[in-house]
């Protein structure tokens, strides 16, 4: 048995001993007084009955009666007595009678004090079994309480706290030495716990380390050789390394493109795995959203009229969004070429923004394309799905454009998603929480 | 103008070289790893250092402070693959006058030096 449980069993078993007991001897006490009441009465019911005993007939049933309260007595003396009142009586010897009673009742006396004084020593005697009992009760009920205080509850409560303090991030949860307990062992458990949660979490920081060392190789060895094939390429289609036969130069600048859409590939790969490792750190600013609109716009002019499909803002409120401005660009710039590159030349893409009190601002692109069918809209946000165009050979992406606007997004504790309707369009939206009118800025800042 | 360009990669010095003589009309000397950057710079006077962050024997960081130790104020711009906001930040913190990302492209690269050092006039 454990400790604990053992001692209180222990002290609950004194506890119904001392019951058991004290039932017993308080039973005891009772019977003993009640003896001796019964004696008093029977004396003074035999006292009665002398006194109109010489002026009784001797029936004989009347003298069955006297020898029957003879042999109900228990001390020998009082029988020998009683014999002779009754030998007295039976003889019909008046004289000799009343003396004998008169001897009886002399004997008498003396014999109910006695009985009388062994009552009062019953009584003081079960006053005292009762104290002495209900003292030791009282006692063991005072050390079970304390022990149970010292041993289980303050302990419990004080593993509890240690459990709210590492839940809450401080993990000196160390308890020493463990009493060799119940409550030991739980803390011992708690300790190898803690010290299991620990010990995964620097495995986890090691390997968080390790990521992003990683990622940092990653980029510089994938990077450097970029740098050496891009800036190649690009002196030779720029003519300052002297002018080039057509066909060659021609071959160069396919060579260029693809280069170009590889180091695409390379950011675009290396920015997934930062979200994912968490390396993406926000720089949240209040950014006015007409400004971050017209530069992504502008931007992407050269996308616009390579596709001759033309960029439509429609009216902006004046308003500033808090977030990171480099990543709502990219976001932005990810929707808008998509938007481009499936949309029929001449068709307008469009910006539209949506911002309702106490809602999540909503910002859409809309273009006029094919839409798509729910299969397609199925796969848009995974990681390298790409929605492929048989009409339009020039769509080429990386399949992780809208991975990354999605958990740039999600970092932002926004939503994307997309509206479509096959052949007639589709409209991309995402939405950002945290956005306010921008004179309203201007009144918290003056406030 | 007279420009150190500190980088490991033999290729890419070479392109750095060309677009930065040919196109910038700048004269370029070429340290190939830390050490010798570190000593060029310190021993002959430069307008301005290109330095990239991975290198041999001394990583430009490093460079970067022992240079700023030494108050040699030609003006350094960091040249470097690592993307980190943290990583520019912590060579801009250290007085770089400004941050290239790599791959650079040649016919920007003038320009963007152009521009960091207008910048930092203007400053």
């Amino acid at each position: 048995m454990k400790p604990i449980q053992l001692r209180v069993t222990i002290i609950i078993g004194i506890l119904v001993t001392l019951s058991c007991i004290a039932g017993f001897l308080g039973y005891k006490d009772y019977s003993k007084i009640k003896k001796a009441q019964s004696e008093l009465h029977s004396i003074l019911t035999l006292r009665e009955i002398l006194d109109i005993l010489p002026k009784k007939d001797r029936k004989d049933s009347f003298i069955k009666e006297l020898q029957s309260y003879r042999a109900n007595m228990t001390l020998e003396q009082r029988q020998v007595l009683f014999s002779d009142i009754i030998q007295a009586f039976t003889a019909n010897n008046s004289s000799l009678l009343q003396k004998r009673i008169q001897a009886f009742i002399n004997y008498e006396n003396g014999y109910y004090k006695i009985v009388h004084k062994q009552m009062e020593f019953y009584e003081k005697q079960i006053l005292f079994h009762s104290v002495c009992f209900l003292v030791l009760f009282l006692a063991s009920l005072i050390f079970l309480k304390s022990y149970l205080i010292g041993n289980v509850f303050e302990p419990l409560k004080k593993t509890t706290e240690r459990m709210i303090d590492f839940l809450n991030g401080k993990y000196s949860y160390y308890f020493g030495t463990p009493p060799e307990n119940e409550m030991g062992e739980l803390q011992a458990t708690f300790n190898s716990m803690a010290q299991e949660v620990l010990k995964n979490m620097e495995e986890l920081k090691a390997l968080d380390v390790a990521k992003s060392d990683f990622l940092n190789i990653a980029s510089h060895e994938l990077r450097t050789p970029m740098t050496s094939i891009k800036g190649s390429l690009s002196l030779v289609t720029s003519g300052v390394m002297g002018e080039l036969d057509p066909e060659i130069l021609n071959l160069m600048k396919i060579a260029e493109t693809e280069t170009d859409r590889l180091v695409r590939l390379i950011n675009d790969i290396l920015d997934m795995a930062k979200i994912d490792a968490k390396k993406l750190p926000l720089k949240l600013n209040w950014i006015n959203l007409n400004s971050l609109i017209d530069k992504t716009v502008l931007s992407l002019q050269g996308l616009s009229q390579t596709f001759d499909v033309p960029i439509e803002v429609k009216e902006i409120p004046n308003i500033s969004i808090h977030a990171d401005a480099d990543r709502i660009q990219q976001v932005l710039t990810n929707l808008l070429s998509n938007a481009i590159k499936f949309s029929p030349v001449k068709k307008p893409v469009e910006i539209l923004v949506e911002a309702e009190p106490q809602q999540a601002i909503k910002i859409m692109v809309k273009d006029h394309g094919k839409g798509m069918t729910p299969q397609e809209k199925s796969i848009l946000f995974q990681k390298f799905r790409q929605v492929t165009s048989p009409d339009n050979p020039l769509v080429k992406g990386t399949g992780l454009g809208l991975a990354i606007a999605k958990a740039l997004v999600e970092e932002h504790r926004g939503i994307i998603d997309v509206h479509t309707i096959p052949n007639e369009g589709s409209t991309f939206y995402f939405t950002l929480p945290e956005w306010k009118k921008d004179n309203e800025i201007q009144e918290n800042i003056a406030a | 103008m007279k420009i150190l360009l500190a980088e490991d990669d033999v290729n890419i010095v070479q392109i750095a070289k060309i677009t930065l003589e040919k196109i910038g009309k700048h004269e370029v000397t070429v340290a190939v790893d830390g050490r010798i950057c570190f000593e060029l710079a310190s021993k002959n006077a430069y307008d301005l250092i290109l330095l990239d962050g991975m290198m041999p024997h001394m990583d430009g960081v490093t460079v970067l402070k022992k240079l700023k130790e030494m108050n040699i104020s030609t003006p350094i711009i960091f040249l470097s693959a690592k993307s980190q906001e943290a990583d520019i930040k912590e060579v801009l913190d250290l007085g770089a006058i400004g941050y290239i990302q790599k791959p650079f492209e040649p016919k920007n690269l003038n320009e963007q030096i152009n521009t960091y050092l207008k910048q930092r006039s203007v400053a």
